[in-house]
């Protein structure tokens, strides 16, 4: 708990007596109790506002230009997060005095982390005690009334590093370096800087060196990272992804990120594990369900094709099925995947996860037409394709079975007519049919 | 760099749970109960020995004797009962029409189950303060 002394007290209640202040939170008496602790602080109660819902935030933001604002996570449908950018905009040359806190009772990791990810000064988690809410938002703001020479020394620095001047912001955080033990945030701006120099060595030496102070610093991470990627070195940019991820995991944009450079640095075994990471989340957007589902499907279609076990690439189908629920563009991509690999049985029940609405469509037709024909316990029957082609659907890998079929029935002249009829209906497949037609006529 | 070792791949998710409680609220005076959906805890007091709580409009009047319960709606099937306490209304504040703000004196309660409510979230609270100092600098 951090207790608040006499001249503390007093320098907070002078830093509050004209700030605007403004509380944005859903819940009636919450506001309030903010209010009351609020003014108990110094505030003016005539400087304070209350808005009880983003927008009406936002307004007085753009409005008033507030210099304290405490907000919920949670604003309705919004985040009150998204005010932090706002409020910033408002007041781009005083973000060293104004003062963002987060006050919610969501403490999930994702709106930890997110918060985090915004810079933002504290987060006072619901239900709280008087004292402890006083004591963090007074933490917070000693660090802008009172702050240290290696604060001043970096704030300096920015503001030579905004106005372009790079040998004077470095000589600033190289004298920051001196004052402080752990001069992480020193070493990520001479990272930036090495970076805006094009000297990319330098810069990952500066980012890194950092690391070693704090391993969990957000900049540098994210500024070791774009080196990496613009290096070309995606080994060692996913090493780093991975590790921000691991702190900061509900980011879309990156989790994506991850994942793409999961695959293609055939990191396969850790796509399950974010998976776990995903289902510990409370709070999943659409984004980032469709993005781990898609893993997944790749992940097991990688374990399929290198035959590392189809009960490991069914387990993964099921955990992209379970996620996915009713999306059926998930499920069709898992019974795809499946009937690839003549998985009949398991594609089977597959199938039965579609809702029932969709199961009168063309599309699960075609895909019950699949899944039979996958059976390879049973005789080809490429002739219940036909009847889908003359429904009028057209799709690539109906005519391939079908030509398949054909084919096992020692039927050539169908199969070279269904693939004739596949150049014509899907021409931008011609390449792949014709070369089907290539190996069935020199067959 | 070297790649982050299986234990670290992630922060211990209880940690960064949201910790959702679940309250019910029983007017002794009038024998009635509010609904639960409208209930808030807001603040709490180990010192005062008080709960502040968001309450429908007209469930208590001050003075009123209260009986409040909160559980822990966890992971586990049943939820929790953390804090079961006869209160007494200190004071009522109306927000709305349709909300107070009441501050409730506890008279008969567990002070070991008040300290642990409070622990739940003070540790929650440290957590992550560490956490958001640490990722800054």
């Amino acid at each position: 708990m951090v207790s608040i002394k006499t001249e503390v007290f007093t320098a907070m209640k002078k830093y509050l007596s004209d700030k605007k202040v403004l509380i944005a939170d859903t819940g009636t008496a919450s506001r309030a109790s903010i209010f009351n602790i609020m003014k108990a602080m110094g505030a003016q109660a005539q400087n304070i506002t209350m808005a009880n819902n983003y927008e009406n935030a936002e307004e007085f933001i753009v409005k008033s230009k507030p210099h304290v604002v405490l907000v919920d996570y949670d604003l309705g449908s919004r985040s009150g997060l998204e005010l932090l950018r706002i409020q910033r905009e408002q007041r781009p040359q005083e973000t060293k005095n104004c003062l963002f806190i987060v006050v919610t009772g969501n403490s999930s990791q994702s709106a930890v982390a997110r918060s985090c990810e915004e810079d933002i000064d504290a987060f006072v988690l619901k239900p709280y005690t008087m004292e402890g809410m006083r004591g963090i938002i007074t933490q917070a703001a000693l660090l802008k009334i009172e702050p240290s020479q290696y604060q001043l020394s970096i704030d300096r620095g920015r503001e030579l590093l905004e106005k372009q001047d790079l040998a004077g912001a470095e000589n600033e955080f190289k004298k920051a370096l001196t004052l402080s033990t752990t001069p992480t945030t020193a070493l990520y701006f001479l990272g930036q800087i090495e970076f805006m120099k094009k000297a990319l060595d330098k810069s990952k030496e500066n980012y890194s060196l950092g690391l070693t102070h704090n391993k969990i610093h957000y900049r540098c991470m994210v500024g070791l990272y774009d080196l990496l990627l613009a290096q070309g070195s995606q080994k060692e940019a996913y090493a780093v992804v991975k590790k921000i991820s691991q702190y900061f995991p509900a980011n879309p944009k990156r989790l994506a990120e991850v994942l793409k450079l999961a695959i293609s640095t055939q990191q396969f075994e850790d796509i399950e594990k974010y998976y776990s990471v995903f289902t510990a989340l409370d709070q999943r957007d659409e984004t980032l369900i469709r993005y781990i589902c898609a893993a997944l499907i790749i992940c097991g279609k990688y374990y399929l094709s290198s035959n590392l076990g189809k009960s490991r690439a069914k387990e993964l189908f099921q955990k992209a099925a379970a996620t996915a629920g009713e999306r059926t563009k998930i499920l069709r991509e898992i019974i795809f995947a499946l009937t690839e690999y003549n998985m009949a049985k398991e594609a089977e029940t597959f199938l039965q996860r579609f809702p029932p609405t969709y199961q009168n469509t063309d599309d699960f037709m075609l895909l019950k037409f699949l899944v039979s024909q996958s059976d390879a316990t049973q005789p080809p029957s490429p002739e219940l394709g036909q009847k889908l082609i003359l429904k009028g659907i057209v799709d690539e890998r109906l005519y391939k079975v079908m030509a398949q079929g054909y084919i096992k029935k020692n039927l050539k002249e169908a199969a070279e007519m269904t693939l004739l009829d596949a150049i014509v209906k899907i021409p931008q497949k011609k390449a792949e049919f014709e070369a089907l037609l290539k190996q069935l006529k020199g067959s | 760099m070297s790649d982050a070792s299986d234990n670290d791949f992630v922060l211990d998710p209880n940690v960064f749970r949201t910790f959702k409680l679940a309250l019910t609220f029983k007017n002794l005076v009038s024998s009635t109960d509010a609904d639960p959906t409208l209930l808030q805890l807001i603040e709490f007091s180990q010192e005062d020995k008080t709960l502040s709580l968001e309450v429908p409009a007209r469930a208590c009047a001050s003075g009123h004797s209260v009986l409040v319960t909160i559980h822990e709606v966890g992971l586990a099937a049943e939820p929790e009962l953390i804090l079961s306490a006869t209160a007494k209304v200190q004071s009522l504040e109306k927000l709305d029409d349709h909300a107070s703000k009441a501050v409730l004196l506890m008279v008969q309660f567990e002070e070991e189950d008040l300290k642990k409510l409070i622990g739940l979230f003070a540790a929650r609270q440290e957590s992550i303060s560490n956490f958001i100092a640490q990722s800054k600098d």
